[in-house]
């Protein structure tokens, strides 16, 4: 890059088209921000590109995998030419290719209740965009417990997608899915297989939305992998995306849980929209 | 299909079927545009295994599309954003066959970029060009996606078709049936400003409308806007190729409005008198 573009011309520069949607102040807030993303896949690499684009200033990332070619129909960062790589590696050296002024610190280990805390301290948002549920709520759990803002998604056959922003002081991520796991060890088996077969549940209910029956079965007997297309998992992160970019600048979002954005593409008159679940809480199944 | 597009689109399979993948794969779809929805849109389509992809694009890289262009980074500043596409596409499935146009699109050259095309996405920011590109599509029944995006959090994409009513009846411009003559291109460039002053209204800064009409300051895009519209123009182009019974594309004048500060954020709007005022788009 030109080796005259110094820290705050580059910033000035690369952020001058978000001037007339976001204020100077509000575009400085974001510089100011420290964001951290558990999960690299086809929501996290996106969400990482989109907030390092937005220009927030502190990006980490927590990911144990690499890529797969398997992983090409949908996350941002998996390419030919990237197969076998750390996820964790190249999105780093890919935010780096956006801002070199960025500050990183990405992980490639797998977020447990141990290492939890310390990977998440210091950051000002959470953005969870995990594919297993058991990790989600050790994440969710210790935004609320650090006082951290999160923000959770999910995505389901065929092309629905569910999005909502959790604060340190309203309702929990366990209470607004109806989980019934508050206050349980999340490293009892037990409590795991729980939370797992919910997913199984959902593989069934996607069912009733239009997902095929023989895929839903083979998942729940561990022979297919979930479906996952372009469309739904970028969709969500752009959604979280401008959520996170919201709570950063101090606006509030649009859907702080209960409330959550549905996104349904086989829905043709209202495919996205904020929903206040009429019960106080929606069905984790259901998502 | 080969091996590798097999494993490549493993996790599409339960959505799209395996000759819906085959119909993609034997697509082509002309994106003009590479930059902020053209980028994305281009990005999707690979990987959801379009077959053949045209690009058209003469702009070079700078470092003000890096907040929300997909396809741009500090490495590729300077570098035609067309033939970085080519770079990109080509590694998400070397088996895509790419052409690249390092051209402006216009009357002269219009049909025999666009011909052979399933689908054209119009993902330019020029308002003359968009005329040009689905007034070609029109004549030559090639199915066009239109999009626009506003700020502050605003976007719309819909679809024509040689079926639909034309692209400017749908949008009220003054150059339906006309020459593009000097004086009616400075008619359409007009819109625009409308469109930034009609933008305060919908919570874009006052005083960024006054710089933009004065020519002082960039069209305002950030990164999710860009990006949520270019995914859906993708969506349509994929509901046009697979012609689904139950899903449709948005044919005009009905509208698919984004507006990321609405509750109901991404709806299907049906203009009351049939059109809608571009300059409020």
């Amino acid at each position: 890059m030109n080796a005259n573009l110094l820290s705050d011309d580059f910033y000035s520069e690369m952020t001058k088209k978000n001037i007339g949607v976001y204020t100077l102040e509000e575009q400085t807030k974001l510089r100011n921000s420290r964001v951290i993303i558990f999960g690299l896949g086809g929501v996290g690499g996106m969400e990482a590109i989109l907030c390092a684009r937005a220009g927030v200033g502190h990006i980490s990332g927590v990911d144990p995998d690499t890529f797969e070619v398997s992983n090409i129909n949908r996350q941002m960062l998996a390419m030919s030419s990237t197969i076998n790589e750390y996820k964790s590696d190249s999105t780093e050296k890919h935010l780096k290719d956006i801002n070199p002024y960025l500050s990183t610190n990405f992980h490639n280990i797998r977020v447990t209740q141990q290492n939890v805390h310390e990977l998440m301290d210091g950051h000002t948002l959470v953005l969870e965009a995990l594919d297993d549920m058991p990790s989600r709520i050790i994440v969710h759990r210790a935004a609320r417990a650090l006082g951290i803002p999160s923000i959770s998604m999910s995505g389901s056959p065929p092309h629905r997608g569910f999005v909502s922003c959790f604060f340190p002081d309203d309702i929990s991520y366990e209470d607004a899915l109806n989980l019934k796991t508050k206050g349980k060890d999340m490293s009892d088996s037990s409590v795991v297989k729980f939370v797992q077969d919910i997913k199984k549940a959902r593989a069934l209910y996607s069912v009733t939305r239009g997902a095929p029956e023989t895929w839903a079965n083979d998942f729940c007997n561990g022979a297919a992998g979930w479906i996952i297309t372009p469309i739904r998992a970028t969709l969500i992160a752009s959604f979280s995306c401008h959520e996170a970019i919201q709570i950063l600048i101090g606006k509030k979002p649009l859907a702080p849980a209960p409330k959550g954005i549905i996104i349904d593409l086989d829905n043709l008159t209202s495919p996205v929209s904020v929903i206040n679940p009429s019960k106080g809480h929606f069905e984790a199944y259901e998502l | 299909m080969n091996d590798l597009n097999n494993e490549l689109f493993l996790r599409n399979y339960g959505v799209i079927t395996s000759g819906e993948q085959e119909k993609l794969s034997n697509a082509t779809v002309t994106v003009v545009g590479a930059g902020g929805v053209g980028g994305i849109t281009l990005i999707s389509l690979a990987r959801m295994g379009i077959g053949n992809i045209n690009v058209v694009d003469m702009d070079k890289f700078d470092y003000s599309n890096i907040n929300r262009q997909m396809l741009s980074s500090i490495s590729r500043v300077g570098q035609f954003k067309a033939s970085c596409a080519k770079e990109t596409l080509l590694d998400i499935n070397p088996n895509i066959n790419i052409k690249v146009y390092l051209e402006k699109l216009v009357e002269s050259n219009a049909y025999e970029i666009l011909k052979g095309s399933d689908v054209v996405i119009d993902a330019t920011d020029n308002l003359v060009s968009r005329v040009i590109i689905h007034r070609a599509c029109q004549k030559a029944q090639i199915p066009s996606v239109w999009i626009a995006v506003s700020p502050p959090f605003r976007g719309g994409v819909m679809t024509f078709t040689h079926e639909t009513p034309p692209y400017e009846l749908v949008l009220r411009h003054p150059s339906y049936n006309k020459q593009l003559t000097p004086e009616v291109i400075q008619q359409i460039s007009e819109i625009k400003n409308q469109r930034a002053k009609n933008s305060i209204e919908f919570g874009a800064l006052e005083d960024w409308a006054e710089s933009f009409v004065r020519g002082d300051a960039p069209w305002a895009v950030i990164c999710p806007i860009a990006n949520i519209v270019g995914i859906l123009a993708s969506f349509e182009a994929f509901k046009v190729i697979l012609k689904r019974e139950n899903l449709k594309p948005i044919y005009a004048p009905d509208l698919v409005k984004v507006n990321l500060a609405d509750l109901e954020m991404v709806k299907v709007e049906t203009p009351a008198n049939g059109s809608f005022d571009n300059g409020y788009l």
